[in-house]
């Protein structure tokens, strides 16, 4: 329910993908009272859900902010993702060239990781093929990236949402800002739901930022959808694979890649495609025909590979692919916006708007009560024990999802969480129960019976997605 | 020998009660009760599972059967963890329908696609959850869900990729390629071509329900070929009576070519 006027927060944050999370998250640790609005009914929808799933080290230019905030966050992700129980691991990337011209482009490219600061050595052919005998043996040379990391990105955003909100961030889905008024006290956001009175406004609306600043009486953003197209591979295939394999960028595009995922599956992809429409998240068969030819390429037994899925996601492009940055006309108002490096900066840039914040007059500390250690919830399939996991809760030894070996223990868990899956895909998001090679045929029924007692939907009115229900 | 048999349905029932006859067999299933998909209802199903309680196999019901090494098969169940040795396994995990990746199917993904093994069960609660649904394949599972849908006054369209015929006695569209969803939060536009001609259809779901494919869901069995297993998976069965016949026929060749030995 809205909030009423005489009782003002110090920050509303508006959106809940990758970045709106870590902020929140970061400022949960401190004294400052803070609301996220999001206008799906979970976090981690659009860009934070369909993206490869890569903590970089490297992505653009050295000197740019954005570099700067990937160079602070990459050394912390072992502490984070321990501190918030979310799956990570520094695998390192294998750049590839397949021509003598793309071979030169890699000598660039690897002086400008240099240039960042980021560790990456030009390589042989036969060193890399050592580093991912998987790679195609039509490589020319290679650029070692060690630092390269595969995390669960959407794991990442709703833990840093669980942490917030277990440290007393109010979370509100199904909302969306229909004004924004000034006085002197700060800011009253109107909304569908009702209205906040809140000193400081964080814009983390990804492709809607241009919108939220344009209602805010702010600078023009212009932000447009760009959408990467992916193909997901069983774990038959990506348990093999122990390197990202990267293409050479080129003039335009970073290129399509091969990606093992912390689940044990493999990504390829994604294309860039710049848009008109924000819900086109539409595949087409002669893209996904590209990506297969483009990765069988930079790892011909790709070929052999079960698809499992193939999806679509729009990244928030527009004229800027990085701000973070006080409004030029607005002085309450912070845009954080990022086409694609969004969850490789998370933990820097929400660093970076606390001090933003304190520097334009939020007078708060780092608070003596919160907590910023994630209660751990324990999965069945990677636990070391699983014995004693089943005698510490006999639901672990219930299996739901045949294909992951996802316990209701841990669906269980999702749906009672500090920021709840209220739809099947929640729980698929915070859980993995409907990402293997049965897409959901053996465990959906089952979740979808969890998900509506959890609720209280019936078997129709459940949600399956974040916006639409199983039944008509 | 000692054999485990991974899968209670009607064709895992088969294969164990061939199998007892020269071996010590031990039946899994994940679920609490014999039958499968077929349901432990069905009468044959309760004949073929008092069958094979006298003939001394073992149950563990309500485990799943988590991974195989070759030798030793880890099962979970809510009491706790279990490690069954045994020489030989026998996997029949069932079948299920393939997924829009295994169909080709592009475009959205909007809410209201649904596998038919998941909308048997939810149709079950009794609940009209689709007016006018596009049930795409020809498998055994089609006609269940076309009949649950059209038993509330719902309407159905079948779509199949090739020229088989189902006799579903519903709109029925066969060669149809090129299959595309449409929908923002759910679905409402099926498109594909038949015969060159594009074809587009309202719709409130899509269920998949074919063709069908074997399930593979225990580690160390997931490939054809895997150690010491042999997979017993009859996409083509229509009754539990067929798929028990073509368990038993499958544990007898194998039986024959182990020279018949124990």
């Amino acid at each position: 329910m809205a909030l009423s006027h005489t009782s003002p927060v110090d920050v509303v944050i508006i959106g809940g993908g990758v970045l709106g999370c870590a902020i929140a998250e970061r400022l949960s640790r401190t004294t400052a009272k803070v609301v996220l609005i999001e206008a799906e009914s979970d976090v981690a929808e659009h860009a934070s859900k369909g993206n490869a799933g890569v903590a970089v080290s490297y992505y653009g230019k050295p000197g740019s902010q954005q570099t700067d905030l990937i160079n602070a966050s990459n050394p912390l992700w072992e502490a984070i993702t321990h501190r918030l129980n979310v799956p990570y691991r520094r695998i390192g990337g294998l750049m590839v060239a397949l021509t003598d011209e793309e071979s030169q482009t890699l000598e660039e490219t690897v002086a400008e990781i240099n240039a960042c600061g980021v560790n990456a050595q030009l390589i042989s052919r036969a060193a890399a093929i050592n580093l991912e005998p998987l790679v195609t043996p039509k490589i020319i040379s290679g650029i070692n990236m060690p630092d390269e990391g595969i995390i669960d990105p959407i794991r990442l955003t709703a833990a840093y949402a669980s942490l917030a909100a277990t440290n007393g961030t109010q979370f509100r889905f199904n909302e969306r800002v229909i004004a924004i008024n000034h006085d002197e006290n700060g800011s009253c956001i109107t909304t569908n739901l009702g209205q906040i009175r809140t000193r400081f406004i964080v814009n983390a609306a990804g492709v809607q930022a241009g919108k939220i600043s344009e209602l805010a009486g702010g600078e023009t953003l212009n932000m447009y959808p760009r959408k990467g197209q992916y193909i997901v591979l069983d774990r038959t295939f990506g348990q093999n694979l122990s390197k990202i394999i990267f293409s050479t960028h080129s003039a335009h595009t970073k290129g399509s890649n091969v990606v093992p995922t912390t689940h044990g599956s493999a990504l390829l992809g994604p294309t860039a495609l710049d848009l008109q429409n924000l819900d086109d998240k539409s595949t087409d068969t002669q893209t996904i025909e590209w990506i297969l030819e483009n990765a069988i390429k930079l790892a011909p037994s790709v070929a052999d590979a079960a698809v499992i899925k193939t999806f679509a996601a729009n990244r928030p492009a527009g004229d800027e692919a990085h701000r973070l940055r006080m409004d030029k006309n607005i002085s309450n108002l912070f845009h954080v916006t990022d086409r694609s490096a969004g969850v490789s900066i998370s933990p820097a840039a929400a660093e970076m708007i606390l001090q933003l914040l304190k520097v334009a007059g939020l007078d708060v500390e780092d608070s003596k009560d919160a907590i910023d250690v994630l209660p751990k919830v324990a999965a069945l399939r990677t636990s070391a024990n699983p014995e004693e996991l089943i005698k510490s809760d006999h639901l672990y030894g219930q299996v739901v999802c045949a294909c992951e070996h996802v316990s209701a223990a841990e669906i269980k868990a999702s749906l009672e969480g500090p920021v709840p899956a209220t739809s099947i895909d929640g729980v698929r998001k915070r859980t993995g129960a409907g990402y293997g090679r049965c897409q959901g045929s053996l465990c959906m029924a089952g979740i979808s019976f969890l998900t509506a007692t959890s609720t209280g939907k019936g078997p129709d009115s459940v949600l399956q997605t974040s916006r639409g229900t199983v039944g008509s | 020998m000692r054999i485990a048999v991974v899968g209670a349905g009607p064709s895992g029932l088969g294969c164990a009660n061939e199998l007892a006859r020269n071996h010590d067999v031990i039946l899994i299933d994940r679920l609490p009760v014999v039958g499968g998909e077929s349901g432990w209802r069905e009468t044959s199903v309760l004949q073929y599972a008092s069958k094979a309680h006298e003939l001394g196999i073992l149950f563990e019901l309500g485990s799943m059967a988590i991974r195989w090494d070759g030798v030793n098969l880890l099962i979970v169940g809510p009491l706790g963890t279990k490690e069954i040795s045994a020489d030989h396994l026998f996997f029949a995990g069932g079948v299920r329908p393939a997924t829009s990746a295994e169909i080709g199917i592009s475009g959205d993904r909007p809410a209201g696609v649904i596998p038919a093994s998941v909308a048997l069960h939810l149709l079950e609660s009794g609940v009209q959850l689709w007016k006018n649904a596009i049930v795409i394949g020809d498998g055994q599972l089609t006609h269940k869900v076309i009949s649950a849908i059209t038993h509330y006054g719902g309407i159905c369209t079948n779509i199949v990729a090739d020229a088989t015929e189902t006799n579903t006695n519903n709109r029925q569209f066969t060669n149809a390629k090129k299959m595309k969803v449409h929908g923002t939060a759910r679905v409402d536009k099926f498109e594909c071509e038949v015969n060159g001609e594009n074809l587009q259809f309202e719709c409130d779901g899509i269920i998949l329900a074919g063709p069908l494919i074997p399930n593979r869901n225990l580690e160390g069995a997931l490939l054809e070929p895997s150690k010491n297993v042999t997979f017993v998976q009859d996409i083509n069965g229509s009754t539990p009576e067929s798929r028990y016949e073509n368990g038993s026929s499958v544990a007898r060749n194998w039986t024959k070519a182990q020279g018949g030995s124990k």
